[in-house]
């Protein structure tokens, strides 16, 4: 769990991400990154977070993000505002993730945003980045899913270096909800 | 330390890159594969005529997505022949996972012939090889970290000497771009 003492997800790190517009859809065009700022995100709104390792890092690709994007309607019924989805590449290589991904929506209601270095996860605790420097991915955010509701974290979990099982899995996340 | 490579020098030994194979006729980005090491002595050795590393600060950035790779993979054949430029390493430092999607996508959206010159899409983990050598951006300021510079470098096959290295100073590609390649004296 968080070490924060009231159990406030933390928002003082500013995330990075390129919105996505229909006037580019092609994976290999990317607009202008954009600050999500988690501060004004979360009060007020139900928001999941989920993190994987890396962009088109297996297996994140294949099994752990598609089970948030497949669900993306059973998360607006359930009342959530949001989802984020992290990891620590930057936001142009995020932003080609998500669209080879097939999420293509101009309302953005999933942000494939950055974590700059890991600085957000690093605050979750030790369990919530994953040291790949030995394959040359340095510093990586782990895979762990969150529910924040009003800025209160409702379920904070983290995977087992970067494994996916139910804990991270969107289908866990919907029967918290 | 770093040594500032300069035209003139022999390309340094022992310099390994990170790169997942592509094979042209399997372009799936979300396919997974397994990063190997791409050691660019051997990759020198096995040449037998120059190779050309380009470098990016970034896969996916609006740049070199769209000016600056685009246009030399449409030239590759004109490169072979023009430059006698047989292998070509497009590199960042991204990571192999990143190169492999960026290479795949870029593949489907350009003509290369299967008689162009062997081309690789190459990771240099943590910027190592371009900060050693003078070719390394900060881009922390954007929240990116250290990357590679945007440059093109060839290296001569036998001396392995460095007969041209461009490296843009400033945003834009003017040193480091097909026109300026296709122009270098070597």
């Amino acid at each position: 769990m968080a070490k924060s003492a009231d159990n406030h997800f933390p928002t003082d790190v500013p995330l990075a991400y390129v919105p996505y517009s229909s006037s580019k859809p092609e994976i290999t065009s990317a607009g202008e990154p954009k600050t999500l700022d988690l501060s004004k995100e979360l009060p007020g709104h139900k928001v999941v977070i989920t993190s994987a390792i890396g962009a088109f890092t297996p297996p994140c690709t294949e099994n752990h993000i598609p089970t948030y994007l497949d669900n993306v309607a059973k998360f607006k019924a359930k009342g959530v505002n949001r989802i984020i989805v992290l990891t620590v590449n930057d936001p142009f290589v995020n932003s080609a993730w998500a669209k080879a991904l097939g999420y293509k929506d101009d309302d953005n209601y999933v942000i494939f945003a950055t974590d700059p270095e890991a600085a957000l996860s690093k605050e979750l605790g030790e369990n919530y980045v994953a040291d790949m420097s030995k394959l040359g991915l340095g510093l990586r955010s782990n895979r762990y899913a969150a529910i924040v509701d009003d800025g209160t974290i409702h379920y904070l979990k983290s995977e087992d270096a970067g494994a996916f099982t139910d804990i991270s899995n969107a289908n866990t996340l919907l029967r918290s909800l | 330390m770093s040594n500032e490579l300069k035209e003139g020098d022999t390309f340094p030994k022992g310099v390994t890159f990170k790169h997942i194979p592509i094979d042209p006729a399997a372009l799936d980005p979300l396919a997974c594969q397994i990063p190997a090491p791409l050691n660019v002595d051997q990759i020198l050795d096995q040449t037998t005529g120059n190779t050309l590393i380009v470098s990016v600060p970034g896969a996916f950035t609006p740049t070199c997505t769209e000016n600056h790779i685009p246009p030399i993979l449409n030239h590759l054949n004109d490169l072979k022949e023009k430059k006698n430029i047989q292998s070509v390493i497009i590199m960042s430092a991204n990571d192999p996972f990143v190169l492999n999607a960026w290479g795949k996508l870029l593949l489907k959206e350009s003509k290369v012939s299967s008689t162009g010159p062997k081309l690789m899409f190459a990771s240099d983990g943590n910027a190592k090889f371009s900060q050693e050598n003078g070719l390394s951006v900060d881009a922390s300021a954007n929240g990116m970290g250290i990357r590679s510079a945007r440059f093109a470098l060839i290296v001569q096959n036998g001396t392995k000497k460095v007969l041209y290295l461009g490296k843009e100073v400033e945003r834009g590609v003017k040193y480091s771009g097909v026109e300026a390649i296709l122009q270098a004296k070597l």
